[in-house]
């Protein structure tokens, strides 16, 4: 054998390809000439033989091709097979690594885990609401949902999403921009009468909207165009999730008869699990909606040109852009608006994603989600800092062990591999604890953030899993490329040879520059957190001009008890007095509207002037009330007087107006005793008395102008009670629904809430903001804070000899925690530094989400600065001080 | 008279290579030799052919190839059976021998 086979029989190594082909070619060639030789030796001429020879083998050329194939393919398993096994020898080898370190992986883990975590459930929510259309929605690219743009004067540009229904009729006629246009309505329902009477989330549709959806029928059908018509046999289709619970599963569905609000429905199909409708709203139930909607809206709907109820959602013609269908259908709506003079009409439409959350003018859910994806990749980065930091200590410590491999003549890049092995060990025991924290905060922000959402079963699914792989992979390389090639680049003879104690300063270098990193990323957390609790406090300690506490808001279902107005303010009179006979209750009124969600506004004119001054927030607002409306809600009347039973129906018309209305109606002057009229009707109404303002519109809004009229003088058939009790619990909600019941046997189910509970709905967003942040804060402060620690920890045990021989030329025990407390506190102010400096630049961008707080509020940064700098001194007092313990005879006796 | 040499059944090959190499190391151009003779030229085949199995056995782990040096010192490349070849070619020869029995039952006595 030659020196070269011997070598390669020894070492085994997988062949190169061009040795490949030398080779086949040399087999061949030998053959050849062998079989020459034998040729020429019987006596043919050497010419002919080669021919000949050539002849015999067959295709030399495609033999030689598919030989040298045959070779690389075997030399390409030979070295697939190697790799393999050194990465499963590098997997064992980790794996017996780590096993000796129980701590530190627990660390490591659980640092990354909270960061993966984050991150995966930030992007489930981000994928379900900003990239994915509602459940089995097909969206081929043609489904656009439909919005309405205005400009006004008083708010702005205005953007919604309803319109009436011939406006709708009028779209669905608009050549050459769809090719079919559905609309639904989405709203709430009774389903069955009296004690057993409960809620639906139902949505009332157009025949059309399942299919154009590209929905298909789980069991059953859907509904067909005849249902453009009311049906003698009203049907329905119901969601999976409703079937399975309620009906005992899809199959037994079909057929099965529903009451709702008085109709009673068959229902003849079941949607696809999952499926909600178009956008992500919880629903139970679809109706046609010739059927149902009538109750609701009005006999007239059809061709009621002023209340906007129905959402659009349509399929653009082929090859139509979004854009022009918007503009097609913007011309043909104005030109419906100016038809029937609806100025209100006039909008521009615009064919928006059929994402919902994509809306334009943003939903607030998808702005929300996007800034805490943003976080939660902060957070990941500071974790990743951390471990960066705690495996380039590993390292560290570890360099003789690696100065040995490097010198034994293992190269720079299989130490690498070792150690990135070894992270990537890590990621995946926290990639698996990730799913876990995913799953678990999953359920926590169904109840927070997702409250109204559809949202699919909490398990792991594919697009989760590969997202967790792809950041287990990420962040091990991220978090583990440092150390290993600092572990690689090891200088051999330095770290073999004995009495170096140093931690080596360039290496400290990188360290302490992660560290500055985390105290930046924790500060900047930090601040979102202290803006948005401050937010969510002043927006709960707001006065609302009314008492939430202790008050309960009753809606009764009050359609067709009553023949005529008369009537029905007896039966209102005694359900009154049946709910203040309750033990508990300490007062009852009636209202028209309810704060945060029903208003009424009418048109008035001051005497003298035909005009009114503009009114910032709308109105004036109307409420009609019974005489102890103010002393029940806790709207006092500040000056004047309240109604009595004087103010009756043929009485003196009078009202009592809010302090903001008798500001800017009759500035500078005493507004009791003055007049003004309302639109449409004759006769003066006097002012007898000014009441405390109240928010009504949003919790954020100013107050608006309001005033109130006295029942009698006024009664619409619009009608609330509000209950002032001792308790809101349960037990008293239930008394008052069951004294309802009596009152009213055959009503649906009546809606009982307390009134806390419909100012938390309005707190929701900053609640959410100040928790979430302020989750993320203290866990990027903690991370940031064992960091630090882990750092100062490993300096000091590097240093004990330096320290021991400090301690020996006289230094006091106060002096070496002095020493390296001012170490720990350096780098925590740089990062604070920092920190402080970035929030300052970017928090004006987080304005509009804050509520009368200013992103650049001094106390917080100081705040916030305190606290760092307290968590800075902690972490660093615990080495500093074993370090003062450090024995100054056993550390120099150790310098062998 | 010359025959005019017969196609080789689909398969035989390899048994003929796999025996061929019991009785030894051999390289290419030996084992086609030995074919040769021992068949007496019965056989057409090509070396080509003769190449490509040898090369697949060996892929497949039946044959294992050394370059090595030949009496006139030129590098040739050796091919032994090994433990799993010898498997094979017990395995292959008790079918061949099923098979030839079995038609031999049918055509009957010459």
């Amino acid at each position: 054998m030659t020196p070269a086979d011997r070598l390669r029989r020894l070492v085994r190594l997988p062949a190169r390809a061009h040795t490949i082909r030398a080779d086949v070619d040399a087999e061949i060639a030998f053959h050849l000439e062998a079989t020459e030789r034998e040729l020429v030796a019987r006596g043919m001429p050497a010419v002919d033989a080669a021919r000949e020879a050539r002849r015999r083998f067959g295709n030399v050329e495609e033999v030689r091709h598919m030989l040298g194939l045959l070779g690389q393919t075997e030399a390409s398993a030979q070295r697939w097979g190697q790799w393999w096994k050194g990465v499963v020898h590098d997997m064992a080898r980790s794996t017996r690594t780590l096993r000796r370190e129980p701590s530190f992986v627990a660390v490591v883990a659980i640092t990354l885990a909270l960061g993966m975590g984050a991150n995966a459930t930030m992007f489930r929510v981000v994928d379900r609401l900003l990239l994915r259309p509602a459940p089995h929605v097909r969206d081929d690219g043609s489904l656009s949902l439909l919005y309405f743009q205005r400009e006004t004067t008083e708010f702005g540009r205005v953007t919604s999403s309803s319109q009436s229904y011939p406006a709708f009729d009028r779209l669905r006629d608009t050549r050459g921009a769809f090719a079919d246009v559905a609309g639904w309505w989405a709203t709430d329902a009774s389903l069955g009468a009296g004690a057993d009477a409960r809620r639906v989330h139902i949505n009332f549709v157009t025949p059309n909207f399942l299919p154009l959806l590209g929905v298909s029928a789980y069991r059953g059908r859907f509904f067909t165009a005849e249902e453009w018509e009311v049906q003698p046999v009203p049907t329905a289709v119901v969601t999976h999730a409703f079937a399975e619970r309620e009906l005992g599963g899809a199959a037994a569905a079909i057929g099965t008869v529903l009451p709702i609000e008085g109709t009673t429905y068959t229902v003849i199909g079941v949607s696809p699990p999952g499926f909600v409708g178009a956008v992500m709203r919880e629903s139970e139930i679809f109706l046609p909606m010739a059927t149902g909607v009538g109750g609701s809206i009005g006999k007239e709907w059809r061709s009621n040109l002023n209340v906007r109820w129905l959402r659009i959602v349509a399929r653009r013609a082929h090859g139509v852009s979004s854009a022009q269908a918007g503009a097609a259908a913007s011309m043909a709506l104005q030109h419906f608006g100016r038809w029937n003079k609806k100025s209100d009409s006039l909008a521009t439409v615009i064919a928006g994603s059929i994402i919902p959350a994509r809306a334009p003018d943003g939903a607030p859910q998808g702005r929300i989600a996007l800034w805490l994806g943003a976080v939660s990749i902060l957070l990941l980065l500071v974790a990743c800092a951390n471990v960066a930091n705690l495996l380039l200590a590993r390292t560290l410590r570890r360099r003789r062990e690696i100065a040995v491999h490097l010198a034994l003549g293992v190269s720079g890049g299989r130490v690498t591999r070792a150690l990135i092995a070894e992270t990537l060990m890590l990621g995946v025991i926290a990639g698996t604890l990730a799913l876990g924290v995913a799953l678990w905060s999953d359920a926590l922000l169904r109840k927070t953030l997702l409250r109204n959402v559809a949202w699919d079963s909490g398990q792991v699914d594919l697009r989760l899993s590969l997202f967790v792989a792809a950041l287990v992979v990420v962040v091990s390389v991220i978090a583990g490329l440092v150390p290993a090639i600092v572990a690689a680049r090891t200088p051999v003879m330095d770290a073999l040879k004995s009495g170096i104690r140093d931690g080596g300063s360039r290496r400290t270098g990188i360290r302490y520059a992660l560290i500055i990193v985390q105290g930046t990323l924790s500060v900047v957390l930090l601040v979102g957190a202290g803006l948005f609790v401050h937010s969510f406090s002043r927006a709960r300690s707001l006065d609302l001009g009314f008492a939430p506490d202790g008050l309960i808001f009753v809606q009764p279902q009050l359609g067709g008890i009553a023949n005529s107005a008369q009537d029905f303010d007896q039966r209102m009179e005694r359900i009154e007095a049946r709910l203040r006979s309750l033990p508990g209750v300490l007062g009852v009124t009636q209202s028209v509207t309810t704060p945060f969600e029903s208003q009424w506004d009418k048109g008035i004119m001051v005497s003298g002037d035909q005009l009114l001054p503009p009114l910032k927030g709308g109105g004036p607002y109307v409420n009609a009330v019974s005489n102890d409306y103010f002393t029940v809600m806790g709207s006092p009347v500040l000056k004047g007087r309240a109604f009595t039973n004087g103010d009756a129906n043929g009485s003196p018309r009078v009202a009592v107006v809010t302090e903001t209305m008798a500001r800017v109606l009759w500035p500078g002057k005493n507004a009791l005793g003055e007049c003004f009229r309302i639109e449409k009707e004759a006769g003066c109404v006097s002012v007898v008395g000014i009441a405390k303002d109240q928010r009504i519109n949003a919790i954020s809004d100013v107050p608006p102008a309001q005033f109130y009229q006295p029942l009698r003088q006024w009664n619409p058939d619009m009608r609330v009670l509000f209950v002032r009790a001792r308790s809101t619990d349960a037990s008293m909600q239930a008394a008052l629904r069951r004294a309802m019941l009596l009152e009213t046997p055959t009503a649906p189910y009546v809606d009982v809430r307390p009134m806390t509970q419909i100012v938390g709905d309005q707190l929701r967003a900053w609640q959410l903001g100040a928790a979430m942040f302020g989750l993320f804060g203290v866990l990027g402060l903690a991370v940031a804070a064992v960091g630090l620690y882990s750092v100062i920890a490993h300096d000091v045990a590097q240093r004990s000899h330096e320290i021991g021989v400090r301690m020996a030329l006289g230094a006091r025990r106060e002096d070496v925690v002095g020493l390296v407390m001012r170490g720990g506190l350096r780098q925590a102010a740089a990062g604070l530094v920092l920190g402080l400096a970035i929030s300052w630049a970017v928090s004006t961008r987080v304005a509009d989400l804050l509520f009368e707080t200013s992103p650049r509020e001094p106390l917080i940064y100081m705040g916030v600065a305190l606290l760092l700098l307290f968590v800075a001194v902690v972490a660093s007092l615990v080495p500093a001080r074993r370090a003062a313990r450090v024995d100054p005879v056993e550390v120099l006796r150790d310098a062998g | 008279m010359p025959r005019d040499p017969l196609d080789l059944l689909q398969g035989t090959l390899d048994v003929l290579i796999l025996k061929t190499l019991t009785w030894g190391p051999k390289h290419g151009y030996a084992v086609a030799q030995w074919l040769r003779e021992t068949t007496s030229d019965e056989f057409s085949v090509e070396d080509g052919a003769l190449y490509t199995a040898l090369h697949r056995m060996e892929h497949r782990r039946w044959l294992a190839a050394e370059w090595g040096v030949n009496e006139e010192n030129r590098r040739v490349k050796l091919y032994t059976l090994t433990a799993d070849g010898r498997k094979e070619l017990r395995a292959r020869t008790a079918l061949w021998s099923r098979y030839v029995s079995a038609v031999q039952r049918v055509l009957g006595p010459a």
